[in-house]
């Protein structure tokens, strides 16, 4: 019994003499702390770690996550360079070129390194198309150098894309496909191409191994249901729509839903989803369009509303709705004709005449494009045609496409003086509503001869 | 009413007796028919089930090919539109016979070689007789597209005009079995790439008038080198080429015509494919729809005294629910929604849907294709031919649709396509029903011109179709379940013989009905010049109100069902 009793509590005793922590062992980790914590500060603390996940975030492109960590690091230092430059960095990749230059600015005058400013300056310029042989000189060095590959990639074979040069592109997509085999961008991009080149099959490929190594990535997603819709697979692209991850791009993947829905006749439910949408406004759209790279020239929502409730023979609902739609894009064809059709039968016959005369008018200049298009096969040099062809869509269709059009003569003849004029002129025109555009006129007037 | 009574006579309405006024009876009544038992039994049950259709062509004997001479691989643009067919009672023996024209071939590339069209007389029913020569239709002419039929002097036998490029045909039906072809004596001189055509009195002489879609300007000596997007070698679209001006040929009444367009108002810049005829707003004035590849489609409103207005934007049926043309080619009338206004009804190219134009009255239209469920069908087809009839005697027209690709080397599609039997839902809804594997339309063909047509009197319509460098084929309708059904043909006095742009209304315990007679329509393609209505077994016409083209109006009470009727223009009736 005693031996028993005594074997207990020495078993006890060497229980507790295990859960009682040595003093030299608390020393040694607070030791460790105090280094750690000294590591920490000294590499930028809590806003070099800010810094480090927005990095990370804007590597895989989740910009809110990027923005979050970003807002967080200027809440504890605002004039932390990197932390500017970042902002650019964000602001590059959503294309406010205007505010990426303000935040690059602010980080030179706090003195971050000039030639990484340069290079983000660069990736801006090959964005937008604007790569010029110096430039593309400088990103072929950067990359030999392994310095910031993934970034000169994408916007490189951006800007390649941009000015046509798909094959190029598609080289630089592949080449980051070897770099990066687990990232999904490389084979959306390529998508994005197949599908400009009206390769369908081939876009249709790349979009499901974007999503196949990134389920959640929303553009491949949304990219491959407008694909789908378009060759009137309406149920698998709704499928694919509503497995999207929540996020900013909700209202933009349900304006699509609701396109699906349409398309697949179920009228009711797609009134219901363009209903909502329209109570969210116009801005909120927009920005959700953005996170899945498109910008639309219609107010989507809006406009097909209209025209659904016209089908129906709800005209003062399609009114209502068609109205708000052309006031945002005046040169929505389907709004505007549909518009008229509307008043027509509410019998305001001559606001419907005007409006009918306005899709009229375009129709007829639309139609010329196909024979412009046709020359400029025959002749990719022929300017004058790309011209015609862009000023003709800038009129009647499409801002961005027309500028795209006139652009389009830069690859052949960056100082073509009547597409110079005709940019001066568009940017001139709307210079009442934005700052850029007087500066973006200025630049093309400065090609125009005799210009001072 | 047993089907053993249903024998296939020709009602004469009793006030319509009137031999002077041009409507002989000869030939009324066509030959009794044997019935299927099965079918009698039927008959008497109240469900109607969907059609099923028979290839039958091989059966019956018919075997015409249009060939488009696209083997010497030259991609002339002319190869693409293909060719119809009519349907036309040319001997005025009771049942429809077929005429189909040839095509043509391109030995060089200087000129288009034609190939002769082949007629086809319907014996009975149960065979169909090549009777090209010994009727004289077999005449080369042209490199032929089209073919449409109407009586144009008023004697009760059809005429028959072959379009195609670089010229008109126009046989002239001797009563005899035979033809004489005189297009240029009678004045119809075009020589430009003529497609579709339909009969219709213009200005309500009573003459049937002549309205002729033309196509582009291309010839076989500017034949341009065109790729496809797979970069093959291939046909050239439509915009490669202006478009030329349509016309018309309005009647002398003394068998010859005279050019009028340039006085009409037609515009100047379509690229025709498909007309129809038709009264649309309910006026006295027979109003015409014309489907333009990637060009406006237009309305010419008939003001009276054949003045005609274009009015297609303004009326809704220029553009597709997007304010987009789409390159239209097949057309049909029909009042999906039973409101009694005629709708209009285009088959269009690939990646447009085929397009419904809902008529709300006074020549104004909405496009209903997404809320009728078409744009659910999809878009991958090119639409051709067309029709739309009551196919599964439910009360509701169906459209059946003819499709074929014009390219040779089409991307993410096919040469041959399916064929579509749109059935109407009662419901303002339009869906495409499927069939067998083994049946016609579960097979791809390259489908061109489409007509309905009762080949085998028996109540129910079966179809006619038109291919490119393959078979034509009859389809023979064996719905089990007929209900009740009523054919009528009518014969203008006083308006036009065929009674082109007549409207019938249908009255029963539950509903009514509406049907018009149409010039044109289809593709390259004449349907007959009759009305179908069918109804379940317990529902029957009580009523019968016939608007007939020169506005007069006549009723009749209880017309007798599953049977033919001849219905003639009283001289004297109420406006």
């Amino acid at each position: 019994m005693v031996s028993k009793k005594a074997d207990r509590n020495q078993r006890k005793q060497q229980q507790a003499a295990r859960e009682k922590p040595s003093l030299r062992r608390v020393w040694w980790l607070l030791i460790l702390m105090v280094v750690l914590l000294t590591a920490f500060l000294s590499t930028g603390g809590i806003v070099g770690f800010c810094n480090t996940m927005a990095s990370n975030a804007i590597s895989k492109r989740d910009l809110p996550t990027a923005k979050g960590w970003l807002r967080r690091a200027t809440h504890l230092s605002s004039d932390n360079s990197l932390s500017l430059f970042l902002q650019g960095r964000v602001a590059r990749i959503e294309g406010n070129f205007e505010e990426m230059s303000g935040l690059l600015r602010k980080a030179f005058h706090k003195g971050f390194d000039n030639k990484r400013l340069a290079l983000e300056q660069d990736l801006a310029l090959a964005t937008t198309g604007r790569l010029d042989f110096e430039m593309e000189a400088r990103f072929n060095s950067s990359l030999e150098k392994q310095v910031e590959v993934a970034e000169i990639l994408e916007s490189y074979a951006n800007g390649l894309a941009t000015i046509s040069r798909f094959k190029e592109s598609m080289v630089l997509l592949e080449q980051w496909e070897v770099i990066d085999p687990a990232n999904a961008t490389p084979n959306y991009r390529r998508g994005r191409i197949h599908e400009h080149l009206n390769q369908y099959d081939k876009a249709e490929a790349e979009y499901r191994k974007a999503i196949g190594k990134d389920k959640n990535f929303v553009k491949a997603r949304y990219a491959l249901a407008k694909l789908l819709l378009q060759n009137r697979q309406p149920e698998q692209a709704k499928q694919l729509l509503d497995q999207c991850k929540p996020g900013g791009h909700d209202l933009a993947v349900k304006a699509l839903i609701a396109n699906c829905l349409r398309t697949m006749g179920d009228i009711d439910a797609c009134r219901n989803i363009l209903n909502d949408l329209v109570e969210q406004g116009y801005e909120g759209m927009l920005e959700s369009y953005r996170l899945v790279d498109e910008v639309p020239e219609r107010y989507i929502a809006a406009s097909d509303l209209g025209c659904i409730e016209t089908e129906i023979g709800s005209f003062d609902e399609a009114k209502k709705h068609l109205e708000l739609a052309l006031k945002y894009h005046p040169l929505d064809t389907v709004a505007r004709y549909s518009y008229a059709v509307a008043l027509r039968n509410l019998g305001e016959r001559d606001e419907a005449e005007k409006n009918f005369e306005i899709t009229r008018r375009a129709r007829d200049e639309l139609n010329q494009v196909r024979v412009l298009q046709e020359a400029i096969e025959a002749n990719p040099e022929d300017t004058d045609a790309r011209i015609e062809i862009g000023k003709i869509i800038l009129r009647n269709e499409s801002e961005r496409t027309g500028v795209f059009w006139i652009e389009s003569v830069f690859s052949y003849d960056p100082t073509n003086q009547k597409a110079h004029a005709a940019l001066a002129e568009y940017f001139d025109s709307k210079s009442d509503k934005q700052e850029n555009y007087l500066k973006l006129a200025e630049y093309h007037r400065t090609f125009l001869r005799g210009a001072p | 009413m047993t089907l053993s009574r249903r024998v296939l006579t020709w009602l004469l309405i009793a006030n319509c007796l009137l031999l002077d006024a041009g409507c002989d009876q000869r030939n009324s009544s066509p030959p009794l028919q044997e019935k299927n038992t099965s079918k009698t039994r039927s008959v008497e049950t109240s469900s109607i089930s969907s059609p099923q259709f028979h290839q039958m062509a091989q059966q019956l004997g018919m075997d015409h090919v249009y060939r488009n001479g696209e083997e010497s691989n030259r991609y002339a643009y002319v190869e693409s539109l293909g060719g119809g067919l009519a349907t036309l009672d040319f001997d005025r023996d009771g049942w429809f016979d077929l005429f189909f024209p040839g095509g043509g071939s391109i030995p060089n590339d200087t000129a288009l070689q034609p190939l002769p069209g082949t007629l086809w007389r319907n014996e009975n029913g149960v065979r169909f007789l090549n009777v090209s020569e010994v009727s004289l239709v077999n005449k080369l002419g042209v490199y032929s597209h089209g073919a449409a039929s109407g009586d144009l002097d008023n004697d009760g036998f059809p005429e028959l005009l072959i379009t195609g490029h670089g010229g008109l045909q126009l046989f002239w039906n001797q009563g005899d079995g035979t033809w004489i072809e005189c297009a240029a004596e009678v004045g119809l001189t075009d020589q430009s790439w003529s497609t579709s055509a339909a009969f219709a009195d213009l200005n309500n002489d009573g003459f049937s008038d002549l309205y002729i879609t033309h196509y582009v300007d291309w010839r076989i000596t500017n034949n341009p080198p065109c790729t496809s997007a797979s970069n093959d070698r291939d046909i050239c679209p439509p915009a490669r080429f202006p478009g030329l001006p349509d016309l018309i040929y309005m009647s002398n009444q003394d068998r010859s015509f005279r050019r009028c367009d340039q006085n009409l108002g037609l515009a100047p810049d379509g690229k025709g494919l498909g007309v129809i005829a038709a009264n649309l707003d309910d006026d006295k004035n027979i109003d015409l729809y014309v489907a333009n590849d990637t060009t406006n489609n237009f309305l010419y409103r008939n003001t009276g005294m054949s003045n005609l207005q274009e009015i297609g934007l303004q009326s809704g049926t220029a553009l597709d629910e997007r304010g987009l043309a789409n390159g239209s080619m097949g057309l049909a009338i029909l009042d999906y929604d039973a409101d009694l206004k005629p709708d209009v009804w285009v088959t269009n190219y690939e990646n447009e849907t085929f397009a419904l134009y809902k008529n709300d009255g006074d020549l104004q239209f909405r496009c209903v294709t997404t809320s009728t469920g078409i744009t659910a069908i999809g878009n991958l087809y090119v639409g051709f031919g067309t029709c739309a009839a009551d196919f599964d005697h439910d009360g509701d027209e169906d459209i059946v649709v003819a499709n074929g690709h014009v390219m040779r080397h089409p991307v993410s599609n096919s040469v041959d396509q399916y064929p579509l039997f749109i059935e109407n839902n009662g419901s303002k809804r339009l869906v495409r029903k499927q069939f067998h594997a083994d049946n016609y339309f579960s097979k791809k063909w390259r489908g061109r011109g489409v007509a309905p047509f009762d080949f085998d009197h028996d109540g129910d319509l079966d179809l006619a179709f038109s291919h490119v460098n393959q078979p034509a084929e009859i389809l023979q309708n064996e719905s089990l379940e007929k209900g009740n059904w009523w054919i009528f043909q009518l014969c203008g006095t006083v308006s036009n013989r065929d009674a082109i742009g007549a409207r019938l209304i249908a009255s029963t315990s539950k509903r009514k009905l509406m049907r018009t007679i149409i010039g044109g329509g289809s593709y390259l393609t004449q349907a007959p010049y009759l009305v179908h209505f069918a109804l379940p077994s317990e529902e029957t016409i009580e009523r019968l109100e016939i608007r007939w083209p020169n506005d007069t109006v006549s009723t009749i009470l209880s017309p007798v069902r599953n049977q033919y009727s001849l219905l003639v223009e009283p001289q004297s009736l109420p406006r």
